[in-house]
């Protein structure tokens, strides 16, 4: 059933992702593209690109706007709802007890074990997205494009909707000239 | 006394400025709840803040979520969240649904291949800044044993990395002896 796929797709996630929004998107990514094949790894990387784009929660968004896609306004509140809620009211019932716990050296291990876990996931991604991006945009424009865009957000430190945009403008006029 | 507006209107803008994931967008939180709006004391919204860090998941949600509930309770809670996610959810479905409408013209989808090598980039320095992090917080050498082993986990024998994540908040809890 595709409610309890989708809740289910953000719910693991949202449940073992440490580390905040960010380095939920490997482990959403695993889930929706691996687990339940709910979008392909280049609609994946597309809506990262989109996503990254744009102001507000981080992973939250991917889950509203996949949650849609497959079912509607109901499976994106299922699937947001599955992320976040867990989290929030194990917050609001256990504020006093986890007051204790804020500062003990459990937490800061817990984050500090499951970042080369995270560390993995996302390396593993960008090799995948790099091998996509030589099967469709080829070899030399993928060098093109990735030095350049890693200029832009390192170097200059661009914000992700310019690089996108320009990366999106090139792939528009390339298919004209070549 | 906090009306609920109030809270769909702050984190409306939030929601529509504030750029950046996790912890990057905190500036702008604490600039809205505790500069602007007085809606708690500096004490308590840093507790907050270190308490959504002992627990798992995004962190931006966990801090609307808690903070409209602890205003407002429940109504609270929903309003505070529907304004900070379904804004840019509503802009992502519309863009992505015109550009998939017409995917099979050949611009539109060079267009969109071309985000590839972009967002392997985007992976690539997360990457690169998450080892840097994780050399500093492990050290070096632990650093990479706990890369290797988790390679080793999750592509050689190909195990769902909730079992191992799991498996590593649970040695997280053992306690160790002496140092740090």
């Amino acid at each position: 059933m595709i409610y309890l796929q989708l809740f289910l797709a953000f719910f693991i996630p949202g449940i073992i992702g440490y580390g905040g929004g960010p380095a939920a998107i490997p482990l959403v990514e695993y889930e929706v593209v691996a687990h339940f094949n709910f979008v392909t790894q280049e609609e994946f990387a597309q809506i990262v690109a989109v996503q990254s784009s744009l102001p507000g929660v981080t992973a939250t968004k991917i889950a509203g706007y996949i949650g849609f896609q497959e079912a509607g306004v109901l499976g994106s509140i299922i699937a947001v709802a599955g992320f976040i809620m867990p989290s929030i009211l194990l917050m609001i019932i256990l504020l006093g007890l986890l007051k204790k716990f804020k500062s003990s050296p459990v937490v800061k291990r817990i984050t500090n074990y499951v970042r080369p876990a995270i560390i993995v996931l996302l390396g593993s991604l960008t090799y995948r997205y790099m091998s996509d991006s030589y099967e469709t945009v080829k070899l030399l424009p993928t060098i093109i494009l990735m030095f350049v865009s890693l200029v832009l957000l390192q170097k200059f430190k661009l914000h992700p909707i310019y690089v996108i945009i320009l990366a999106m403008t090139y792939g528009a006029l390339s298919t004209f000239i070549i | 006394m906090v009306k609920n507006y109030q809270l769909f209107l702050t984190f409306l803008k939030i929601g529509l400025v504030g750029y950046g994931g996790g912890s990057a967008a905190l500036p702008i939180y604490h600039k809205e709840i505790i500069e602007r709006n007085k809606w708690m004391s500096d004490d308590e919204f840093s507790d907050i803040i270190a308490i959504a860090n002992t627990l798992p998941g995004p962190i931006q949600p966990k801090i609307v979520g808690y903070v409209g509930y602890r205003l407002k309770g429940i109504i609270g809670l929903i309003v505070s969240l529907l304004a900070i996610i379904v804004p840019t959810v509503i802009i992502m479905v519309l863009f992505l649904g015109t550009i998939y409408a017409y995917k099979d013209q050949e611009w539109i989808s060079g267009m969109i291949n071309a985000v590839l090598p972009v967002v392997a980039v985007m992976m690539g320095i997360m990457t690169w800044e998450f080892f840097t992090k994780s050399n500093k917080s492990l050290g070096p050498v632990s650093n990479i044993i706990f890369i290797f082993c988790s390679s080793v986990i999750l592509v050689v024998l190909n195990i769902h990395p909730a079992f191992l994540i799991l498996f590593l908040i649970l040695i997280a809890f053992i306690p160790q002896g002496g140092k740090r």
